[in-house]
């Protein structure tokens, strides 16, 4: 029961398989997603969530099959994609001996984005974020939601068209990870930016995708769920049992 | 826990990089230093009046010849040139260290090779080093140069492998999803991440280099505290030997604290340890819960 994507791909697996020694992480995944689409990856442990971030963000290749994205090899063309993909962690991942606003310019120093833009960029999206006046603050000076909107900015800041988020909310607690989610997607739709949430929350999933894939081990695509925009709560629970069947290894397809 | 910015309580920005301030003005009000100075000078004037003046000078003998070295030009000239070659000595085999250290973090084949050569080196006596040095080189600074760096290169090279090899892989995977540069990547998380290590380093051998230049000194140098050491051993004047030594080593106190106040100035980013019991007046506050 599947759906195909409306919008040109950006995001294009066919028929891939990634074996690590011992392990078969993905076997024959094939998917798409659109530009402009924020889409949310699900699946239970050692579904291959991790390993289909990974060749996306083009730490690793394939293999067999193909990965591409905005058309070209993410793993082999791994520079090109400098400035057009950016990563939100499940932990933060701040520098420890940068403040805020330094962590923010720091990932556009990487990026290769000119100078003099750093530091207009960096306050604009701290701003943006609620931390204004927090720009000299270090990590460890920060709440674990702070520091979740300084890696926000970071990632926002090098104005990329494609946004990994790998957990980005599950280390938080619920209320603070449900507004951050809030923003996460107004902050997409706004850039018109194309957004993959890997989660193995499915209210998170159901709360930030369009549309929902549904990884089943090892590593094939087991369902496509499409969430209507403003789904009263009853929809939603019919979504969140349809996606528990879909997950579960024991399940039939 | 606030969610939103509207919520957020904000510390003073600057609250964490001035929190060594009062740690060191807490320092100087702490009266242990100065009792323990009394206490030594007091078992050190009891111990000179019962023992004679070669074994154990008095106070004022040496105060007097203090006095002397401190307001002769040629005497101190002694002490600055040990200072000087411990100095140069260190940079060297800072500079040598350091690139062996991130040669071998950064290369398991240079790993494989350096680190066996580098422990092997750090085995062998500082003594056969003196040895070897005065048979090779007839340079009294060559001399002690050549020793000064092999004894202390062990320690920065291990400590910045060590450093390198602690860098976590969490900070260089988010560096990577940039897709950095290699000198980003250096100067935004390598150098940074090494940097406590190279300061830890750097006080070790501090103290290693101070024992180390006075031993090769005393074959040929005919400058330097050691070659005053010696001349001072030859003559019995204990107290010339007792002067020489405390300036060398209040010297490196000096120095020693230097660097730890560039290593707090430098490493102001990380939080500050409040020990169990004690106020935590400096402690940076958290916005959120």
């Amino acid at each position: 029961m599947t759906e195909t994507a409306p919008h040109e791909p950006v995001i294009e697996f066919t028929n891939v398989q990634k074996v690590f020694p011992g392990h078969h992480a993905l076997r024959d995944l094939s998917f798409g997603i659109g530009r402009g689409e924020l889409v949310s990856v699900v699946g239970v442990t050692g579904c291959g969530k991790s390993t289909t971030f990974n060749l996306i963000l083009g730490l690793f290749p394939p293999t067999e099959g193909s990965v591409r994205v905005e058309g070209h090899d993410p793993h082999a063309e791994f520079d090109w994609f400098r400035r057009r993909m950016a990563v939100v962690f499940q932990d933060a991942r701040l520098l420890p001996w940068r403040t805020a606003l330094q962590n923010v310019r720091t990932g556009m120093k990487f990026a290769g984005i000119p100078k003099q833009e750093w530091d207009g960029r960096a306050r604009d999206w701290l701003s943006r974020l609620g931390l204004a006046g927090r720009e000299d603050a270090y990590p460890h000076q920060l709440s674990g939601g702070q520091r979740q909107r300084v890696s926000l900015a970071r990632a926002f800041a090098v104005d990329p068209e494609i946004i990994l988020c790998d957990e980005s909310f599950s280390a938080l607690d619920e209320i603070t990870a449900r507004t951050l989610r809030k923003e996460f997607v107004e902050l997409v739709r706004a850039g018109g930016k194309t957004g993959v949430v890997i989660t193995h929350s499915l209210d998170e999933a159901l709360t930030l995708g369009e549309r929902i894939l549904v990884l089943r081990p090892p590593g094939h695509l087991a369902d496509e769920v499409r969430v209507p925009a403003g789904s009263d709560p009853e929809v939603l629970a019919e979504l969140r049992e349809r996606l528990i069947t879909a997950m579960n290894p024991e399940g039939a397809e | 826990m606030a969610t939103s910015s509207s919520t957020v309580t904000s510390p003073p920005p600057a609250a964490a990089p001035q929190a060594g301030a009062p740690a060191g003005r807490k320092r100087f009000r702490d009266p242990s230093l100065p009792i323990l100075v009394v206490v030594l000078l007091g078992v050190w004037a009891l111990a000179s009046r019962f023992t004679p003046e070669y074994d154990v000078p008095s106070i004022p003998s040496v105060a007097k010849e203090i006095g002397g070295i401190l307001t002769s030009g040629e005497l101190l000239r002694s002490l600055f040139t040990t200072l000087a070659r411990v100095g140069v000595g260190l940079i060297g085999s800072f500079a040598v260290g350091l690139g062996l250290g991130l040669a071998m973090g950064a290369s398991s084949p240079a790993a494989r090779y350096l680190l066996p050569l580098v422990r092997f080196v750090q085995g062998i006596p500082s003594l056969s080093w003196v040895i070897i040095a005065v048979i090779w080189f007839a340079d009294v600074e060559l001399r002690v140069w050549f020793v000064m760096v092999l004894v202390t290169l062990p320690g920065f090279a291990l400590q910045t492998y060590d450093s390198y090899r602690g860098i976590p892989a969490e900070l260089r995977d988010m560096a990577r999803s940039f897709r950095p540069g290699r000198w980003s990547l250096f100067r935004e998380i390598t150098l940074p991440a090494i940097t406590p290590g190279i300061f830890t380093a750097w006080k070790v051998n501090l103290g290693l280099g101070i024992r180390m230049v006075l031993i090769a000194e005393l074959v040929g140098a005919t400058v330097g505290v050691g070659a005053q050491l010696l001349s001072a051993q030859q003559l019995f004047d204990m107290a010339a030997v007792v002067s020489w030594t405390l300036l060398l080593a209040v010297s490196m106190l000096i120095v020693q604290g230097a660097v730890e106040l560039l290593e707090s100035w430098v490493l102001r980013y990380r939080p500050r340890i409040d020990r169990p019991g004690r106020a935590s007046s400096a402690a940076a506050p958290k916005a959120e819960g």
